[in-house]
């Protein structure tokens, strides 16, 4: 299991250096990653978007998103933007 | 892309899937409560399967259709309706209606309306809780535990279709305080531009400005969503079609997306207007799904979220392997984005997403159906005709050795068996690659069969009996012709077996049977023929009753005394009844007369076996194909002509003393008790009698419910025969059904029973005229 710490603002303007560090954790892990939410509060929907492919490319390597610490406003975000299915949010 | 050639299959897929939605229903009406669950997942996935391909094609009232039923099926799949025997009769109904419908969209007809709105409402009133049993408590399990133990079930791959991606953002009120069926709401489709956080706007903040008005349900489009590593963060690729359950002004709706009209794509439409969002958004992203291998779904197409829980939704990624594990952590709850009209726990999402995925690809139906006729042949059967061919492949070439053998050599005695075993060898081939050949054309009975729990289940109600069908031999083969004509008659048998046969309860308890009537059909080869029965333990036919009937209708003579089988007999004559009460399923007389018409059309042959207060079994012989058949060669004059074996009685040499002619007209010839009427080929063929021919022969042949003799020269032997049309080959000629080539080369005539019969009557009605 590998683990992503996410940080606590995924936001429009400080996403630059995040897309490739999740696709190094995408390269990197074995089957299960662990995704540690407990820092993030706020997104924007360039954040979620960014999670979603991440969220999509894993499945389509057959990888595992397990989350940690989701903030609800976070569930809710994934919800309204018709993502909490592909990012596994369900239930959370 | 065209999409036309694919119409005829997706027929007769739907066809078929109607077929098996209707067994388990009435499986499920059977009382088989075994598999509850499964069947109606199975239900659900007709009618899922339909939608989708319906939406393909872009029969849009189909789609509509069957997309009010799946919510219902949905419904019941989580528990919140039950499958009452109420609900199996409406389902079935629906079966009727959506063949009905398809129906219409292949052969450019027009589906009945009123059926269609008429069950329509039933569905809405039973999603309403308006005609069914209270709703049993759903189950309270959150969804992350079942959606573990969902992949392999037969739900799972339902479960994980790919327009479950629908995300109920504000739960809906449950379903007995909302109808389900089109609340005021609209869809919303948003496509922003790729540089819409650059403009400062963000879409989660609309979304969740519109979440304010109602619920919301959204599925994201990211077809234009690239891999991770390729992402431009500040670059949107993303849209979604929105569906808002509030009854607000399109104004008001409008203005929540006021600032974003010029940077974004933005559509408005009342729900169930037929706005569709782009389906083919999420292909990009279940097309990896396992589930997509196992259901084998045409088209991926929106269908209502697979409920598992009382307010969770199961979605691709809770099933498929891949599934993501429960977090060990407590899990952190979702709270409503904006103030709802219903606590956000309360229940499951009220109503199925009114969003349909139909592309505007409408392909013209082709008229007539599947009249070019096409048909399906299983993998092994074309694999016995290539091992056949194989082994006729290595005769040909040990004959051709041995012919060069005998041409290097020269031809001896000893060399005669090894030419007999090659030629019997090819016998063999030939024989076996015919029949193998034949059987492409062969389609199990169940083909027929299929249609008769439906039917008993209906009428039995109809009737107020309680009948059980017992079916065997369903796997029977029979050419696929065949199979098409004997639809009717054995559907008329069946009624008639239902209506006059068995009994009512009351009547049955009399006689000391047990209440249930039991209705037999079961088919079987015999002898190069299918035989049909077709049973029931009823009543038997009442000889007494049938007879004062045919004497009341001057068919038998007052003081005429009948064999049973006579007796028996008398019902297939034109307009024979002896129904007390004409009722809506038989008892017209009108059919039995014409059931046994289109057997003997076939080839056939119908006969009774009746005991009263037993029961009646009607046998159906039949021809296992149309296009070979057994032949009797019989010779008049010097013409060779050809009789279906399966007319012939018998066959006698002519005894002069007992040819006689009644009262100066037809010729009749005294068959032991009977006098069977006499129809010479010669003259009706106007053929030059032999010269000299003492003793000609009879051959007793039966069709039309009658017996008669054909004076013949001689008889030669009995042969299959492959038929040839003479209407594709020459015109058709009364009295001939067809042609063959003989063994020899020469052209024979195949006579037409019927039309013997009718040419005989002519005949002797002009010589009686002349007399």
């Amino acid at each position: 299991m590998s683990h992503c710490q996410l940080p606590e603002d995924m936001l429009v303007d400080s996403l630059s250096p995040m897309a490739l560090t999740l696709e190094a954790v995408l390269v990197d892990s074995p089957d299960t990653i662990e995704m540690d939410a407990s820092l993030l509060e706020h997104v924007d929907t360039a954040g979620m978007q960014l999670l979603y492919a991440f969220a999509r490319d894993a499945r389509r390597d057959g990888k595992t998103l397990v989350w940690h610490g989701l903030n609800p406003q976070i569930v809710d975000a994934a919800r309204l933007l018709g993502m909490s299915g592909m990012l596994a949010m369900t239930g959370h | 892309m065209d999409l036309t050639e694919f119409l005829a299959p997706f027929f007769e897929e739907c066809f078929e899937m109607l077929q098996q939605m209707e067994g388990d229903l009435l499986a499920l009406d059977g009382g088989d409560t075994s598999g509850m669950a499964e069947r109606i997942g199975s239900i659900f996935r007709v009618a899922h399967s339909i939608k989708g391909g319906a939406g393909t094609f872009g029969f849009s009232r189909i789609t509509e259709y069957t997309h009010k039923l799946e919510a219902l099926l949905d419904a019941m799949r989580d528990g919140s309706r039950q499958m009452t025997p109420e609900a199996v009769r409406v389902l079935l109904e629906t079966v009727d209606v959506l063949r009905d419908m398809l129906a219409a969209e292949r052969d450019g007809t027009t589906a009945n309306a009123d059926e269609i709105e008429r069950t329509l409402t039933i569905i809405r009133q039973m999603l309403n809780g308006e005609s069914i049993a209270e709703p049993v408590s759903a189950p309270a399990q959150p969804a992350a535990v079942l959606a573990e133990d969902l992949p392999g079930e037969p739900e799972a791959v339902e479960a994980a279709m790919p327009d479950d991606a629908f995300e109920p953002v504000v739960a809906a009120p449950p379903f007995e305080e909302s109808p389900l069926e089109d609340p005021p709401g609209w869809h919303v489709v948003f496509r922003p531009g790729d540089d819409i956080a650059g403009q400062g706007s963000d879409p989660l903040r609309i979304l969740r400005e519109l979440a304010q008005l109602g619920p919301v349900q959204t599925r994201v489009l990211d077809d234009d969503l690239p891999p991770v590593h390729s992402i431009n963060p500040r670059r949107n690729y993303l849209g979604w079609a929105i569906a808002l359950r509030a009854d607000v002004p399109r104004d008001q709706v409008e203005d929540v997306f006021a600032w974003v009209m010029d940077q974004a794509e933005v559509s408005i439409e009342p729900l169930g207007a037929g706005v569709e969002p782009a389906p083919e958004a999420d292909a990009s992203v279940w097309g990896e799904s396992p589930a997509e291998f196992v259901s084998a779904e045409p088209t991926p197409v929106p269908t209502p979220p697979a409920r598992v829980g009382p307010d969770e939704v199961v979605r691709p990624g809770d099933v498929s392997p891949q599934a993501v594990a429960a977090p060990a952590q407590p899990a952190a709850k979702p709270t409503p984005a904006a103030p709802a009209p219903a606590p956000a726990s309360a229940s499951a999402p009220a109503q199925a997403p009114t969003v349909h995925a139909v592309p505007a690809r409408a392909a013209a139906a082709a008229p007539g159906g599947d009249a070019g006729g096409s048909i399906r042949v299983g993998i092994d059967k074309v694999d016995a005709i290539i091992d056949l061919v194989g082994e006729l492949v290595i005769t040909q070439s040990m004959l051709g050795q041995f012919s060069e053998e005998v041409e290097r050599d020269g031809f001896e005695v000893s060399m005669l068996q090894r030419l007999k075993d090659g030629l019997s060898q090819l016998e063999r081939n030939t024989r076996e690659l015919q029949e193998n050949v034949m059987r492409i054309r062969m389609l199990p009975i169940s083909v027929a069969f299929n249609r008769f729990p439906r039917l008993v289940h209906d009428l039995s109600r109809q009737l107020g009996k309680q009948i059980e069908l017992k079916i065997s031999g369903e796997n029977t083969e029979l050419d696929k012709t065949v199979l098409e004509k004997i639809g009717d008659p054995l559907v008329h048998l069946v009624r008639n077996a239902l209506d006059h046969g068995l009994e009512p309860v009351d009547e049955r308890r009399a006689a000391g049977k047990p209440d249930t009537g039991t209705l037999r059909l079961n088919a079987y080869h015999k002898g190069g023929n299918i035989i049909i029965e077709i049973g029931e333990d009823g009543r038997g036919i009442n000889k007494a009753r049938v007879l004062a009937k045919a004497r009341e209708k001057g068919l038998v003579g007052a003081d005429e005394q009948l064999s049973d089988d006579r007796i028996h007999e008398l019902i297939f004559a034109p307009g024979f009844s002896t129904a007390e009460q004409v009722t809506d399923i038989s008892g017209r007389g009108v059919g039995m007369d014409v059931v046994k018409r289109n057997i003997h059309a076939l080839g056939g042959g119908l006969e009774i076996r009746s005991a009263e207060g037993k029961g009646t079994t009607f046998v159906i012989r039949l021809p296992l194909t149309l296009s070979i058949m057994d032949s009797q060669l019989v010779v008049v004059g010097e013409q060779t002509y050809i009789l279906p074996l399966m007319s012939i009685v018998e066959s006698l040499q002519i005894a002069p003393d007992f040819l006689s002619r009644v009262a100066g007209r037809a010729e009749v010839y005294k068959l032991r008790e009977d006098y069977i009427p006499v129809i010479r080929l010669n003259r009706i063929f106007n053929i030059p009698a032999r010269a000299v021919n003492e003793r000609p022969l009879l051959v007793v042949i039966e069709g039309d419910g009658q017996k008669v003799g054909l004076m013949i020269d001689d008889l030669l032997g009995q042969q299959q025969v492959v038929i040839k049309s003479l209407e594709t080959n020459f015109r058709r000629i009364e009295g001939l059904s067809g042609s063959t080539i003989l063994g020899d080369g020469t052209v024979a005539l195949i006579l037409d029973i019927g039309g013997l019969f009718q040419m005989g009557r002519r005949l002797e009605n002009r010589k009686g005229a002349a007399a």
